[in-house]
């Protein structure tokens, strides 16, 4: 099932690649021929919302006590991991595309920062999850902190309407709802970020697995520590 | 039409390498600590 699901998505990537590079075109106003990166700094922006979306989410269900479980807490793990890396390469392919189109690799607007803190923001998460605790305490710690940075993802969001910004107003989700895109490009930008979500989809219950067997080793080694000193006090004893 | 195709490639290339990377760091990973696991039983 699950190399069923990665054929697709590879398809998936496949097809969103062809159609980005030979069959849409170019638009002069938006770096000529650079117009391509929109097809993958689009989808790196969704899914760096979906992917901190599922981190608040899945964090918020591990504070509750009715909720709470480990899963909840490595899913947000596995998810943050994966949004900061879409969000790191949001940034990347952004730069690249406004060196052509405005003449500059970066400019300190309000959308280009908010996106800088928040990357920081969840870079800063992950290094928490790696703070010596037990697994409780880790994620009690950890899911306030996801709570507080995603409080900046409206901000990334609706900057571009709260302030004069040098970045264009979204594609898709603008104030308007008018679509920017049309045709061929549409279709293109619609299977771009349908492919990068299967591919987030893969990745994140990869690291989720990966989180799980890391958990288990962990608690197999505590387990056997604690059985060698119990072994050690009874020879102590006799 | 100005011609950015140096920016494109790159853009593709950083995303592409970046993405495969990962997938694979993490996909070895979960092959060494599955490999691990009957050694860590039988200890």
């Amino acid at each position: 099932m699950k190399r069923l699901f990665l054929g697709a998505t590879v398809l998936a990537l496949a097809a969103t690649l062809f159609l980005a590079l030979y069959v849409t075109p170019p638009r002069e106003n938006q770096g000529g021929e650079a117009v391509r990166l929109l097809y993958l700094h689009v989808p790196c922006a969704w899914l760096a919302y979906l992917a901190f979306g599922v981190t608040a989410v899945a964090s918020a269900l591990w504070l509750l006590p009715r909720t709470r479980h480990a899963s909840w807490d490595l899913l947000a793990g596995a998810s943050a991991e994966v949004g900061v890396l879409f969000t790191a390469l949001m940034l990347v392919v952004g730069s690249l595309w406004g060196r052509p189109t405005w003449g500059t690799w970066w400019e300190w607007d309000a959308r280009l920062t908010s996106t800088a803190i928040l990357f920081f923001l969840y870079l800063g998460y992950l290094a928490l999850r790696r703070t010596g605790a037990t697994a409780d305490e880790r994620g009690t710690r950890c899911a306030i902190a996801a709570l507080i940075a995603a409080a900046d993802m409206p901000v990334v969001h609706f900057s571009v309407s709260w302030w004069q910004t040098l970045h264009q107003e979204g594609t898709v989700f603008n104030d308007k709802l008018d679509v920017k895109v049309n045709g061929s490009m549409a279709v293109t930008l619609l299977l771009a970020v349908a492919a990068f979500t299967m591919l987030y989809g893969y990745l994140v219950l990869q690291r989720f697995q990966l989180a799980q067997l890391e958990e288990g080793r962990e608690e197999r080694a505590l387990q056997r520590a604690i059985e060698e000193r119990v072994r050690a006090d009874e020879v102590a004893v006799v | 039409m100005t011609d950015n195709w140096g920016y494109v490639a790159a853009g593709y290339a950083i995303v592409g390498s970046a993405l495969g990377m990962y997938a694979l760091w993490v996909r070895q990973r979960i092959r060494r600590l599955q490999r691990s696991l009957p050694d860590d039983d039988r200890a």
